[in-house]
């Protein structure tokens, strides 16, 4: 989780660096604080490896997936693999640059393979939790460390939650919440985790919870940075900022997660095929409409003067290539446009077509997650 | 800030026998391929199968991004040499000699022709180079494509001195894949596939399993099963990959890389004269206002003949419309032409049109009269790659020479100063009269025709570019461009008179040779109100042969 935190902080860091100071090399602490969080993970999904296999007792061993040959639980498995595509995703990415220029960009192939290691890695973590967790007995008869699994298991889906937020910020800062692209890439990814990874949480707020723990994540992001100093140190420079410049106010993702909830509860906890598709059915109806609703409006409260404040950071999250002009309190949809459509029922149905995927996948995923033992 | 490794240090390297060995045997796995669409799917994407590295198109010259100064920084003498990114946003390498004692420190900035001054990061500092005396060099990152420019301030002994230089920054680069890294990524790709394929298979078989349960058989079928779906998903998301990376390269190749606009050129006869007229391609998303004069003339026309560059013209076509040039042709015998045209814009980006014309004998087609005074052209002896002379006297008429000294063998890549001066019959040193702003001007074209350049004495930059900047930096043109149609927003000063009447016995042309290769030499000036032409064969050797320097002469 150490690992985690460490690399979800040097995302969030890493952007604004890129959006404040645009200057940076590998060495800049914004990378050091990804790549350890990575090594972090890797090193001890190693050490687990190399300690069940040659040195465990029987009862250790026994609690381990078998693959190629060694031996481990299976989250120390999926951390190796994310720390070792983060490995191969640095002189992708280092290439990448030489070849097409300096990103200035978040979505290229070596940063989608960054982010599948980065990703990978805290699920990674999350299944080592959740292995210790399905292991005890109930929440109400649990030791210390089991209730601490579990919220370290929510703590975990948040940092995924932002992790998945920062992929798709290229559509969502509050000027595209009326546009096409935002409802339909955020109805294919938040679900995944609010519907699906939810199920295998023990609290009856789980996806409340996991929803809070990502907005106070990227809230506290949005506070902390622009407290540090910082002065673009490339050009053009449209727009002379003097401190870090933060990501955008976190999507309130708590409405549409209190629903899902409460549709869960509804139904029961009994699982069977039936009970699951109506699940995913009725949740990706709630989330589409909710998520939409609420988007919406608190979009234009970002973009009203109400926003514009050290709370809700709409003021300040422009970067150095960023003027300071209308267009940054006006939403940026237009017919026509390539990159920002503007919503329409299509938009909807398309976004209700995505959540009902994404719920599916992801409740498969839950399902398994809360079976998993080793 | 972190330096590459210079040419010099690179061929220090070089000189020891098993590096060098090492090293040649890496060169020979590099080989050429532009296309990524070689990898049909699946693991293939990441199996790039070469390297390749050259200068792709043309700026202000073609196959030539180096940008050199040689001039007055106020009171300091210095040499500049700007070594643009191959791609943007990426890293320009700036060198300065500082040319007078008392120099103690140096700063680059970078000024983009639309934000100028007011757009500008803080200067960055060029640091000595160890074992130089005034020799500093520094990084700077040109983060967008278009007209910049590089402001260098020497703060020293007498007081600072400041000069701009302007640069083109576009994409010109087609890189490869080194083929040790492409087969790295690839094995790194294979494993990643194969453990995800495994930890899908193990999650299913097994960790569901309480501890010392054993999983049954179907389990075990089941857990097979998903491994050969997780197979399909994982082929279908590296074909997505694959179709990601094969649109953003050809989102490269066709919107960013930089390409040659073309002259469309056309020939008539009036009253006896041919009349050549030609056509700029226009690129509506260059958005680059219109042209600018660059020393008195919007357009620098040079026609040069196949396959042996042994007629060569230079002509200064007069304005019909926004895109139409005429010119009148000298006599010029017939063939196959090659067609440059140098041209500035408003925002400052200097650029070499080109262009293919196929000239029939002229006949009695006379040109007398009706051609500008600046225009000019020249026959000479075929150059034959194999027989290059490298003869450094020339004739230039029946009682003139041209004289070129060279400061040693011309190497790759590597920085030099071609010296020119005019002789009478006794070798006595003639005066050369000011020819459009300068004492001379020097075309160069490798035989190939893959480098062609325009140098001037004060280097390989446009002048009228370079004003655009001063006049942004100092607040005194608009940062913005009239339509391509229209005439330019910014007024260019005319040319300083008492320059005019200044009067050279030698002149030089700052470079470095960007490739190996015979070239052909066209040096032109201006004596008595006559232009003459000293053409001159040059062999550049390539730089890995000789281990040669890199480096500046003092």
């Amino acid at each position: 989780m150490l690992g985690a935190t460490s690399i979800v902080v040097g995302i969030f860091w890493d952007i604004s660096w890129h959006r404040t100071i645009g200057r940076d090399t590998f060495w800049t602490p914004a990378h050091m604080a990804i790549y350890l969080g990575g090594l972090l993970g890797g090193l001890t999904a190693g050490w687990l490896v190399l300690h069940t296999t040659f040195f465990g007792n029987e009862r250790e061993k026994s609690a381990a997936v078998k693959l190629w040959g060694l031996r481990a639980p299976i989250g120390a498995w999926v951390t190796i693999w994310g720390c070792l595509a983060m490995l191969t995703s640095a002189p992708f990415d280092n290439w990448w640059h030489d070849a097409y220029g300096l990103d200035v960009k978040i979505l290229s192939p070596p940063h989608t393979v960054l982010a599948l290691g980065m990703w990978a890695v805290v699920l990674g973590a999350l299944l080592l939790v959740l292995r210790e967790q399905n292991n005890t007995a109930a929440l109400s008869a649990a030791p210390s460390t089991a209730v601490r699994s579990h919220w370290f298991f929510i703590y975990g889906n948040g940092v995924l939650l932002a992790m998945a937020s920062v992929f798709l910020i290229e559509n969502s800062f509050p000027n595209q919440q009326h546009s096409d692209p935002f409802f339909r890439m955020s109805a294919a990814t938040y679900p995944l985790y609010l519907v699906g990874v939810a199920r295998a949480a023990k609290f009856r707020w789980s996806a409340t919870l996991m929803a809070l723990a990502y907005m106070l994540i990227v809230a506290l992001m949005a506070w902390v940075l622009p407290l540090f100093p910082g002065e673009p140190r490339l050009g053009p420079i449209s727009n002379r900022v003097d401190r870090f410049v933060p990501l955008p106010f976190p999507l309130l993702l708590v409405v549409p997660a209190i629903g899902i909830d409460l549709i869960r509860m509804w139904l029961g906890a009994g699982r069977n095929w039936w009970r699951d598709w109506l699940i995913v059915l009725l949740s990706a109806i709630v989330f589409v409409g909710l998520f939409s609703l609420t988007q919406w409006f608190f979009a234009k409260f970002l973009l009203s003067p109400y926003g514009q404040n050290w709370f809700f950071a709409a003021d300040r999250h422009w970067g150095y290539t960023e003027e300071l002009a209308e267009w940054r309190t006006q939403f940026w949809d237009k017919a026509g446009s390539e990159s920002n459509p503007p919503a329409t029922m299509r938009t909807f149905g398309i976004a209700l077509i995505c959540a009902f995927v994404s719920s599916r996948v992801g409740l498969t995923l839950g399902n398994w997650m809360a079976k998993v033992r080793r | 800030m972190k330096q590459t490794p210079t040419k010099f240090q690179i061929s220090n390297i070089l000189q020891i026998p098993t590096l060098r060995l090492l090293y040649r045997v890496w060169n020979f796995g590099f080989k050429d391929d532009l296309k990524f669409g070689v990898w049909n799917w699946g693991f293939r994407t990441l199996l790039a199968t070469s390297f390749l590295l050259f200068p792709f198109a043309a700026c202000a010259h073609i196959g030539d991004q180096n940008v050199f100064f040689e001039g007055n920084a106020g009171p300091y003498p210095v040499r500049v040499v700007i070594r643009p990114p191959g791609v943007i946003p990426g890293l320009a390498e700036i060198s300065v000699r500082v040319n007078a004692n008392g120099a103690k420190q140096v700063t680059v900035l970078p000024m983009r022709w639309d934000s100028a001054r007011q757009g500008a990061p803080p200067p960055d500092e060029a640091k000595l180079v160890r074992g130089e005396t005034n020799l500093f060099n520094t990084q700077l990152w040109f983060m967008r494509g278009g007209a910049q420019s590089v402001e260098i301030a020497i703060s020293g002994a007498v007081g600072v001195g400041k000069v701009i230089v302007p640069v083109n920054a576009i994409a010109t680069r087609v890189l490869g894949m080194p083929r040790g890294l492409g087969w790295v990524l690839a094995g790194l790709g294979l494993v990643l596939v194969g453990l995800a394929a495994s930890i899908i298979g193990a999650g299913v078989r097994e960790s569901v399993l309480a501890s010392s349960e054993v999983p049954t058989k179907k389990r075990r079928w089941r857990a097979r099963g998903t491994v050969a779906f997780a197979a399909i998903g994982l082929t279908t998301f590296l074909w997505f990959g694959k179709n990601w990376w094969d649109a953003e390269a050809n989102d490269y190749r066709n919107n960013r890389l930089h390409r040659s606009l073309s002259l469309t050129p056309k020939l008539a006869a009036d009253n006896g004269a041919r009349i050549l007229t030609v056509e700029r391609e226009i690129d509506s998303r260059r958005r680059n206002g219109p042209l600018v004069p660059d020393h008195g003339k919007l357009m620098h026309l040079f026609l040069i003949r196949e396959a042996n560059m042994d007629v060569f013209a230079h002509l200064h076509p007069i304005k019909r419309d926004w895109k139409t040039f005429d010119v009148t042709l000298p006599p010029l015998p017939a063939g196959e032409y090659s067609i440059y045209g140098d041209v500035t814009y408003e925002t400052g980006l200097a650029e070499t049109l080109i262009g293919k014309i196929a000239l029939s004998n002229p006949g009695t087609a006379t040109a007398a009269g009706v051609l500008d005074t600046d225009d000019s052209w020249k026959l000479a002896q075929p150059l034959n790659g194999a027989f290059v002379t490298n003869k450094h006297r020339v004739a230039l008429s029946t009682s003139l020479w041209m004289d070129m000294s060279l400061e040693g063998p011309l190497i790759e890549d590597r920085d030099t100063r071609l010296r020119f001066a005019v002789r009478d019959a006794i070798l006595r040193s003639v005066k050369l009269d000011h020819f459009m702003g300068m004492a001379g001007h020097l075309i160069l074209r490798r035989n190939d025709g893959t480098v062609f350049t325009h140098l001037h004495p004060s280097g390989s930059f446009s002048m009228a570019a370079q004003q655009l900047f001063e006049l942004r930096a100092e607040g005194k043109a608009p940062l913005k461009v009239a339509s391509s149609k229209a005439d330019p927003l910014c007024r260019l000063p005319p040319p300083d008179a008492t320059t005019n009447t200044m009067l050279h016995e030698e002149i030089s042309f700052p470079y470095a040779f960007p490739k190996s290769g015979s070239y052909r030499l066209w040096a032109q000036v201006k004596v008595r109100g006559e232009v003459l032409t000293g053409v001159f064969d040059v062999n550049v050797a390539p730089a890995h042969r000789r281990f040669a320097k890199a480096g500046f002469l003092q």
